[in-house]
């Protein structure tokens, strides 16, 4: 596999591109004040022919982008769906399966579902969305065509988003 | 006949929306490279194949923005501007926000 087939790039310049345009379009419920030339912040590495990356942000979070834009209409289908579940994973969940991530317009806010696309090219792979208080996991297993999905609680409220790629790159090495 | 490869002429990393994103942007992609063809009803191919990968925000200004910006419809686009790339889902996805921007702008 080629650096090209496998995903990486759009993945991670969406997340980015993400944060950029809509992540820091209200004010933290904390009203931290954070440095305002930095919105992003990136990790990686790889470590026994694996590949991690990690995009985190100080934004607002998924919780209150997502119902900006994801007609009511679709969060009353999804929503039994998700019941039950933490509202902040509720929301990154319905942001991934709707493909849209924030704002008004109808042309934006395709990057989360860049996120999750990664790992179907990649063929195999794991990310991680944290946001507030919620956090889901997404397992593609090597031959798998859909990811396992997990949502989970946090004790705390890391007031931001932590997009997380865990990819081997035994194919590309 | 002009020819565009994304990737030898603009860039192998193409990312981000707008061109306050920075010079490898979508918005900056489109200003470049499709506008002036499509104000000039000129013929041009596009090379997608080189690159890195594209992301759908940078597409989606890019072809999608064009589109909004010129008031040309979709079938007009598509007989000005031809799309090349080994990966027809590529293709498809471009197509799509080609229409979708032709169909809002003409609400």
């Amino acid at each position: 596999m080629k650096i090209e087939e496998s995903g990486i790039w759009p993945g991670v310049s969406e997340a980015i591109n993400n944060v950029t345009d809509h992540a820091y379009k209200g004010e933290r419920a904390d009203g931290f004040q954070h440095a305002s030339d930095t919105k992003w912040w990136m990790f990686t590495h790889v470590k026994d022919d694996v590949f991690y990356a990690a995009i985190c942000d100080l934004g607002i979070g998924y919780r209150r982008t997502v119902p900006m834009t994801i007609p009511e209409s679709f969060q009353t289908m999804i929503a039994s769906l998700l019941m039950g579940k933490n509202p902040d994973s509720r929301a990154i969940e319905t942001a991934m399966k709707y493909g849209v991530s924030s704002t008004k317009q109808e042309n934006r806010g395709k990057g989360s579902r860049d996120a999750l696309a990664v790992l179907k090219s990649h063929r195999q792979g794991e990310l991680l969305v944290a946001s507030n208080t919620g956090w889901v996991h997404y397992k593609l297993k090597k031959g798998a065509t859909e990811p396992d999905v997990s949502s989970y609680s946090l004790k705390v409220d890391i007031m931001g988003t932590i997009v997380w790629w865990r990819l081997p790159l035994g194919d590309l090495l | 006949m002009n020819t565009v490869n994304v990737a030898r002429d603009f860039t192998r990393y193409p990312s981000g929306r707008k061109i306050d994103s920075g010079p490898t942007s979508g918005e900056e992609f489109g200003a470049r490279f499709l506008i002036p063809h499509l104000n000039s009803q000129s013929h041009v191919v596009i090379e997608l194949d080189g690159t890195i990968g594209y992301g759908s925000s940078f597409l989606e200004e890019a072809f999608g923005g064009a589109v909004r910006k010129t008031a040309i419809t979709a079938a007009d686009f598509f007989k000005l501007v031809e799309l090349r790339s080994k990966d027809p889902a590529l293709v498809q996805e471009i197509h799509e926000y080609v229409v979708e921007a032709a169909r809002s702008g003409s609400k």
